[in-house]
């Protein structure tokens, strides 16, 4: 008897500690947002996964970093429950935000142990994702066809569609207009035109380029899109010439960014707050007049227009224009910031591939590009973007050569290492090509984390 | 029947049966598992190639890793040897009798239990370039030294480093505070009797007494120095360069920014060694001179 009671404790004791230890903490999500239906909840866990029918009653989850409380995103996000419920008026979606950079750590996880949402977004992972067969085939999708060819290493993976591209962003160098014209300066056509615009600017009191290097992406971005024409002018195949190793880290196109930049820091034509300041706070220098560029994304327009609200700067037209080489050379780097995928092990793969679908729609898709400011990734999709600077974007895009960036072939940690170097340069430390040494022996060490692109 | 003691072996058993399972799913399994991916090349989502003893080979040849175990054996020293005298010092003072006590002693504490988020932005402001630290440093005509401290690669190092000592040093100054309220004051007063002046009652008296919370204070400090992260993380991000990485924060960007797993494993056990032998040589020579209370 005595025996007994005690087994019957320690189980109990097993018990609590287990029930305990596997409580599903959906509090370390940052915003889990579902429609309040406990119905539809409760019938999505006795579904039998085969939710075919426009009748069933489910809950469907979708993960993203990215939707915060923009008006744009909100509206998004409006567009696509809107749009789903007339596919599944019994369908609930829940929406699985967590903002920033954890998302991407949270979504491996989540794959790698089962949990992954139905469908989710994920940034640049569609080749490592299909390649371990965590997502679903997409190549029957009527919008799978319809894709632009030139983005195909950022939605498939051996031939197969793995994603749907959000939209293709571009960026590059804004300009206030207003103090361009003001100092009687023409849009640069290489370096030196560069050089001597930056010159006059300083000149005139004002600070030529405002950077948020504290935000490293800001950095990263800079220095990438910097490096896209030197480098691809050098070889239209940079960067898988880095990857063969026919060019290198520490070659001349590297070194002459670095070295621009350190003339840059010298003349004093970057903000003395370059690297303790993050990008909102350089978006401020800039929509301020305090600065005449910024290098940033298709985002800055509209982040100028709500700094011009809600800041209390004037408001000034903006341009853009793409950097160059010393021989004027310019080459776009294309990006996709968001790609959207079907979790291969999801139990409504008809409904997840049905709100891909929705979301690929022109009333959901457009919206999201115009809101973005990208290009669409789905050819034949005639938008209106009614930001003048924008406009100024995309003819600068149809203009000129654009390719996926260089980047694309180079390990994470050699990157790391380059853009160390650049901020390195840019906290006024003499560039030394020795610097340089460190990513190329990087990227030789990790070569084996690069999957390459498809052609 | 089961022998008495067989009996007691078996419930004893049950009882500490659910503790070891957890024990061995949470910290054994992922120590063992993390051995062996620290011998592979592995991004956490493609299958672990094995690559034998490369990634403990280039961990010294990591220019970035070396320059992280510089910058962080430099912070445990700086605990050491001016961050310890210091809450020393601050314990004295404000083991005394004087109005203000009370509140001199939450001031000090206060950062050690203030949002180091918080804390970040408020230094934050203060040290960048137009911040009120350099707005002081004109007011007093030093314009020479205005910097961009955090921004700049020659004081951004010096800067951390200041910052980890005044977020430790109310911590420590408290281990030292309780140290000193628990030496009997009858020591003192034979010393007096004797004739021992004020620093010899410091030297034959205090600091052999305050051994036990010295050999605390500085084990403390050695790990919090070899683990700093919060704040370079925080504040810098190991930048501008790689000027203010610390070994841990260096690992965690080889893991999560880097992708490359197996490499920030690797880190990470070297690192535990490190740790491990520093502690027990501590512990040891420490242990030795701490008086019998």
């Amino acid at each position: 008897m005595k025996r007994k009671r005690m087994l019957l404790a320690s189980l109990t004791l097993v018990l609590a500690t287990l029930i305990s230890a596997c409580g599903a903490n959906k509090a370390n999500d940052a915003q889990t947002s579902t429609a309040p239906d406990s119905a539809a909840s409760e019938a999505s866990a006795s579904s039998s996964g085969s939710a075919g029918g426009t009748d069933d009653s489910f809950t469907i989850r979708i993960g993203a970093w990215f939707i915060d409380d923009r008006p744009f995103m909100q509206q998004f996000k409006a567009n696509v429950e809107k749009a789903y419920k007339e596919k599944y008026p019994k369908a609930s979606i829940q929406w699985d935000i967590t903002l920033g950079d954890t998302y991407a750590d949270k979504l491996k996880a989540e794959l790698a142990s089962d949990t992954a949402p139905d469908v989710f977004f994920h940034q640049g992972k569609t080749a490592a994702f299909g390649e371990v067969g965590y997502l679903a085939d997409l190549s029957g999708e009527t919008w799978a066809s319809k894709l632009n060819p030139g983005a195909k290493s950022a939605y498939s993976y051996k031939d197969t569609v793995y994603a749907l591209p959000m939209g293709i962003a571009s960026s590059g160098i804004w300009y206030n207009k207003k103090i361009f014209a003001d100092l009687g300066i023409e849009v640069p056509k290489s370096w030196a035109e560069m050089e001597s615009a930056f010159a006059k600017i300083k000149a005139a009191g004002i600070t030529p380029v405002a950077a948020g290097f504290k935000d490293a992406w800001t950095a990263s971005m800079t220095f990438n899109l910097w490096m896209q024409p030197y480098g691809n002018e050098s070889s239209p195949t940079f960067g898988k010439d880095l990857y063969e190793g026919k060019k290198r880290l520490d070659g001349p196109e590297v070194q002459a960014v670095m070295t621009h930049l350190q003339e840059m820091v010298e003349k004093g034509y970057l903000n003395k707050t370059a690297l303790s300041i993050d990008w909102p706070q350089s978006a401020e220098l800039f929509t301020s007049g305090k600065a005449a560029m910024i290098v940033q994304g298709p985002w800055m327009p509209g982040t100028a227009q709500e700094n011009f609200q809600t800041k209390g700067h004037t408001a000034f037209d903006l341009g853009y224009f793409p950097f160059r080489t010393d021989k004027g050379y310019a080459k776009l780097s294309l990006g996709i910031d968001q790609s959207l995928s079907v979790n291969a092990k999801t139990k409504h793969l008809q409904p997840a591939k049905d709100l891909v679908g929705v979301i690929a729609s022109p009333e959901v898709y457009g919206p999201f590009n115009v809101g973005s400011g990208t290009v669409p990734a789905i050819q034949g999709m005639q938008l209106d973007y009614p930001n003048a600077a924008l406009n100024d974007l995309l003819k600068v895009v149809d203009e000129t050569e654009s390719g996926m960036g260089y980047e694309i072939y180079v390990p994470a940690s050699a990157m790391t290492s380059l853009v160390e170097t650049f901020t390195k340069v840019a906290s006024g430390i003499k560039f030394d090509p020795k610097d340089l040494t460190e990513a190329q022996k990087k990227l030789e060490k990790d070569k084996g984390t690069v999957i390459l692109p498809a052609e | 029947m089961l022998k008495a003691s067989t009996r007691e072996w078996w419930t004893g058993f049950w009882f500490i049966l659910p503790a070891t399972a957890l024990f061995v799913a949470f910290v054994y399994y992922p120590f063992a598992s993390s051995v062996y991916y620290s011998f592979t090349e592995w991004d956490s989502i493609r299958p672990a190639k094995f690559i034998g003893w490369d990634n403990y080979a280039f961990l010294l040849e990591d220019s970035k890793m070396l320059q992280a175990a510089k910058n962080t054996i430099l912070i445990t020293l700086f605990g050491i040897v001016v961050q310890n005298p210091l809450s020393l010092l601050l314990a004295i003072l404000l083991n005394r009798s004087f109005r203000t006590k009370v509140l001199l002693r939450v001031a000090f504490y206060l950062p050690v239990v203030v949002s180091l988020v918080v804390t970040s932005i408020v230094w934050g402001q203060i040290l960048q370039y137009d911040g009120l630290l350099n707005h002081l440093l004109e007011r007093i005509g030093l314009l020479a030294w205005e910097r961009d401290w955090l921004g700049d690669t020659r004081s951004v190092f010096p800067t951390i480093i200041a910052l980890t000592q005044w977020q430790g040093l109310g911590y420590c100054a408290v281990i030292y505070l309780a140290g000193l309220q628990a030496i009997p004051q009858d020591l003192y007063e034979a010393a007096k009797m004797d004739g021992a002046k004020a620093v010899n009652r410091f030297v034959h008296v205090t600091l052999p007494m305050l051994m036990p919370a010295t050999t605390v204070v500085v084990f403390l400090t050695i790990v919090g120095g070899l683990k700093m992260f919060d704040i370079p993380y925080i504040m810098t991000g190991g930048g501008p360069g790689s000027a203010s990485y610390t070994l841990t924060l260096a690992i965690y960007n080889a893991a999560f920014r880097e992708n490359t797993y197996g490499y920030a494993i690797a880190g990470g056990i070297v690192l535990m060694i490190f740790i491990m032998a520093v502690t027990l040589l501590q512990l040891r020579v420490m242990r030795r001179k701490e008086v019998e209370m």
